[in-house]
């Protein structure tokens, strides 16, 4: 019974659909790993009582006929800055300690209504601004490849607990990389949406103009069964709906691998300036593309290289403006890592905020140009490898901003303001045993270009993907 | 950071001496960021009006 924790959701409903599993195993499967290996990671804030009794009243729906789809039954972990109905979202502050949700975040309803069992809250760096998975206030998150590494941020626990097999998928939320970031470093494949197409109603924001939410799985295909599954159920008049994703489309999901790739490689300064082990397996994972019937196609990218600081100032100046209040009344609360970028933010103009989003606007329009030659870019998730945790304390942190995880999310920010599809999954690892993440960015609106695309990547690269986390 | 922002900040928030000099580091580089846009701007003479960036 152990592989279960070693099954994707695709494998495992099937094995719930045809009455072979139940969602009651599942649930002592991931319980008992969790009480043996959790204190190492703390990837969880709170795991709800209720998930046993909720397993098994799944349990009873399934032998009776009434098999809701493909999440029945499975366990869904949540960032904590999602809410959930009368449980307490602290959105990774110890402001909001006692804040209970009157509520259900969109994105809940419609996993509840899919039959899915949330069973807790995620860890996260502070109000989702930062990408190194650094909380002061809390317990730390640690990467579960090597412990003293961190796990990367913002949706740090919600990373941690898939690589640890604590929970087949989580809900991440991605502004600048939340999502991809942590998935990459720990190993696992998060997936980020074109923006607005999930509800990020019920959940706290970061940028409006930029966040987006997301699933982080095992799988590229566990994404896809998310993504259906929550689009099926999510009702919001206001969201763009996704294009050429339809219910049943993930059943030919093998089959539809794609003919005569057009892969996107990117060149020039700011696309080259990457860890070498890094670029090892990156240019191992293009070769392996080739190898099996891709054309590559180099594409100078660097005028992109624009989109990063188009993301801070976005960011920083939506930021401050939900937070100023906040944190007038309670600056000492905040954690010595986000409480800077917050402020900073003041510094900000009207004419530079204008700026920015005018830029951003123009950025939208030209990259679909890119899109005429290539069907998909690939590069790395990350230009850097994980740092230890011991080089974020705030003596570090206060020395200089440009600590050594100042880059991470040099390529990830990109695509947030571009608002396309991207998703980073597992492509190889370091010689120091710490994965390395492949990312994939789709044009906007071609959401499952991009899942079958990484789908089809995870297959070729089975062997890595294969190789299980060194958790005793 | 200018005295005129340090101002701003310390009459909105009270500013601890200890994190003076990491905001003031944040603030240089989003600084650094927001030339980076406005060289842009003036560069590509980026037109106001979106109907126009649609034609490009």
């Amino acid at each position: 019974m152990s592989d279960i924790l070693n099954k994707d959701i695709f494998e495992l409903s099937n094995l719930i659909k045809n009455k072979s599993l139940s969602p009651v195993d599942i649930f002592k499967q991931y319980s008992k790993r969790i009480a043996e290996h959790e204190n190492k990671i703390s990837s969880f804030i709170d795991i709800y009582n209720t998930w046993e009794d909720e397993a098994k009243i799944a349990e009873n729906q399934i032998s009776n006929g009434n098999w809701i789809g493909p999440l029945h039954g499975i366990p869904i972990a949540v960032k904590d800055l999602v809410d959930v109905k009368n449980k307490i979202t602290t959105i990774g502050s110890t402001i909001f300690k006692n804040n209970i949700a009157t509520a259900d975040a969109d994105v809940i309803t419609a996993l509840k209504k899919a039959g899915a069992i949330i069973i807790g809250k995620t860890h996260m760096v502070e109000f989702a601004f930062g990408p190194h998975g650094i909380n002061s206030n809390s317990n730390q998150t640690r990467n579960p490849w090597n412990l003293e590494y961190i796990p990367g941020g913002s949706s740090s626990g919600s990373a941690a607990a898939v690589a640890s097999n604590f929970s087949p998928i989580a809900i991440g939320s991605d502004t600048g990389g939340s999502i991809r970031m942590p998935a990459s470093f720990c190993g696992v494949t998060g997936f980020k949406p074109s923006f607005n197409k999930l509800s990020t109603k019920g959940v706290f924001p970061l940028s409006w103009s930029l966040d987006t939410i997301g699933p982080i799985a095992k799988t590229t295909r566990d994404c896809g069964i998310f993504i259906e599954e929550v689009c099926k159920y999510q009702k919001n008049k206001d969201l763009e709906p996704f294009k050429g994703f339809n219910v049943g489309m993930l059943d030919n999901f093998d089959s539809m691998l794609p003919v005569r790739l057009k892969i996107g490689v990117p060149v020039g300064k700011y696309f080259e300036d990457i860890d070498p082990e890094i670029n090892k397996v990156y240019k191992d994972s293009i070769e392996l593309m080739k190898q099996n019937g891709a054309e590559i196609i180099e594409i100078d990218l660097d005028w992109l290289s624009l989109c990063r600081p188009v993301n801070v100032i976005i960011t920083m100046a939506e930021a401050i403006k939900i937070h100023s209040k906040i944190l007038q009344e309670n600056y000492q609360n905040y954690t010595y890592e986000v409480v800077s970028r917050l402020v900073a933010g003041e510094a900000l103009s009207i004419e530079d905020y204008l700026g920015a989003l005018r830029v951003m606007n123009h950025f939208q329009i030209k990259i679909d140009e890119v899109y005429e030659k290539v069907n998909i870019i690939a590069c790395p998730t990350n230009p850097v490898l994980p740092d230890k945790i011991e080089n974020y304390s705030k003596e570090n942190m206060s020395n200089s901003s440009k600590v050594i995880g100042a880059r991470i999310p040099a390529f990830t920010s990109i695509f947030n303001v571009t608002r396309q599809p991207s998703i980073s999954t597992r492509a190889g690892f370091s010689s120091t045993g710490l994965p390395i993440g492949m990312m994939f960015t789709g044009k906007f609106n071609q959401d499952f270009g991009v899942l079958q695309v990484g789908n089809w990547f995870e297959k070729l690269n089975k062997s890595v993907n294969e190789i299980s986390i060194p958790l005793n | 950071m200018n005295n005129e922002i340090k101002n701003k900040l310390n009459n909105k928030y009270k500013l601890p001496d200890r994190d003076i000099e990491i905001i003031s580091v944040r603030i240089e580089e989003l600084k650094d960021a927001i030339r980076e846009v406005l060289d842009f701007e003036i560069e590509n003479n980026l037109t106001n009006n979106p109907l126009e960036m649609k034609n490009e």
